[in-house]
């Protein structure tokens, strides 16, 4: 007999109802598809745990706000993208009034933690190179199309989610995803 | 998953030839009716299988301590433990604003002050008797003042011609 896994739903709604067991599985769960999107928009590991470590946060503080209205993954994604966005827009303002122009963590220059890493260095070694090549040139990709694509082709989120958490027509959605691909297509010609 | 998502995850397969033909024909039919997927070309897709297979991160080890120490920080003191130090925009906004707004007066000053203004020192106190010709405008005082200008340069400029001479006079006297 299998024991079917709770929902997020069911999860957040026995978070609310005090259970703690509730909110590590939220995190369990959460944790490195949320790293991997606020890592693809921010391009700094030490900011992005630290976003991560708030929107966490949020979600604990704030769990009484959400409302089974929208789905759960659609809620905490919003919190994220915002907290990501509002960083960057603080990134600017302080590579704006800052001389050197460096950024302030330390934390950069480790290595990035991949969640899934297998056995075979030669293997990994070359997934590391296409994986900076790509990551690197969705993080040029204007805001727009950076975030659209990340949630559809990275997360692999469905369009009506993305249209949900960036609060954009459907249309536009998928209007943007195929211009990023597009914009990807002509800059990783190379890789496919 | 609505028909877009289940044309585009099952785009490649359809391409090389993966599907059964009743399957084939549902993608088929989707693309014929839907701008979005009829636009999808092979090099897109492309990109989304390239997109799809790149790694998933994850925070370093530990990250659950931190996130339970950083909740009870929060719940005690409203702060969060953070990885990054906060440097407060403030006191660097403040300094820039400060910088811009003396250079900006600077450039105010420079471009709206007249020659040979004397900033808060009577005129008087500088010149004496430009006070009388800034009052008086009328044009004997005018013609009177040019004239004494005039007047001036020109016995400046004798004294210089006689020098000259003089000295010219010397040099010619003494070949």
């Amino acid at each position: 007999m299998s024991i079917e896994k709770p929902t997020d739903e069911q999860l957040i709604r026995e978070f609310q109802g005090g259970s703690a067991a509730a909110f590590d599985e939220i995190v369990r769960r959460y944790r490195n598809p949320l790293f991997s999107f606020i890592y693809r928009i921010l391009n700094d590991p030490a900011f992005t745990e630290d976003l991560l470590q708030e929107t966490f946060i949020r979600v604990w503080t704030n769990r009484d706000s959400y409302r089974e209205v929208a789905r759960f993954s659609t809620w905490i994604y919003t919190i994220a993208g915002n907290l990501a966005k509002s960083e960057l827009r603080r990134q600017k303002i302080r590579r704006w009034t800052s001389l050197s122009g460096s950024s302030s963590s330390d934390a950069d220059e480790r290595p990035l933690e991949i969640a899934d890493e297998s056995s075979d260095p030669h293997r990994d070694y070359e997934r590391r190179n296409i994986q900076q090549r790509v990551d690197h040139e969705v993080a040029k990709l204007p805001m727009v199309f950076r975030e659209v694509i990340i949630l559809r082709d990275v997360q692999e989120l469905s369009y009506e989610e993305i249209s949900e958490i960036l609060k954009i027509p459907l249309g536009t959605v998928k209007s943007r995803v195929n211009r990023a691909r597009l914009r990807l297509q002509k800059r990783l010609k190379d890789l496919v | 998953m609505n028909d877009c998502e289940s044309f585009e995850s099952r785009y490649i397969d359809w391409k090389q030839g993966r599907l059964n033909s009743a399957e084939g024909e549902t993608l088929a039919r989707h693309a014929v009716n839907c701008r979005h997927c009829s636009s999808i070309g092979q090099g897109e897709m492309n990109i989304s299988h390239l997109l799809r297979n790149q790694p998933v991160y994850r925070p370093r080890n530990g990250f659950e301590l931190r996130l339970e120490n950083s909740i009870k920080a929060v719940e005690n003191n409203g702060k969060p433990i953070r990885l990054v130090k906060e440097v407060s925009l403030i006191p660097r906004l403040t300094a820039l604003g400060a910088g811009l707004a003396s250079g900006l007066a600077v450039g105010i000053f420079v471009l709206t002050a007249p020659v040979g203004d004397t900033g808060t020192m009577p005129i008087s106190a500088v010149a004496p008797g430009a006070t009388q010709l800034v009052a008086d405008n009328s044009p004997q005082v005018k013609e009177k003042s040019e004239d004494s200008l005039f007047s001036r340069r020109d016995s400046a400029a004798k004294v210089d011609s006689h020098y000259l001479v003089g000295d010219y006079g010397k040099v010619v006297s003494g070949r």
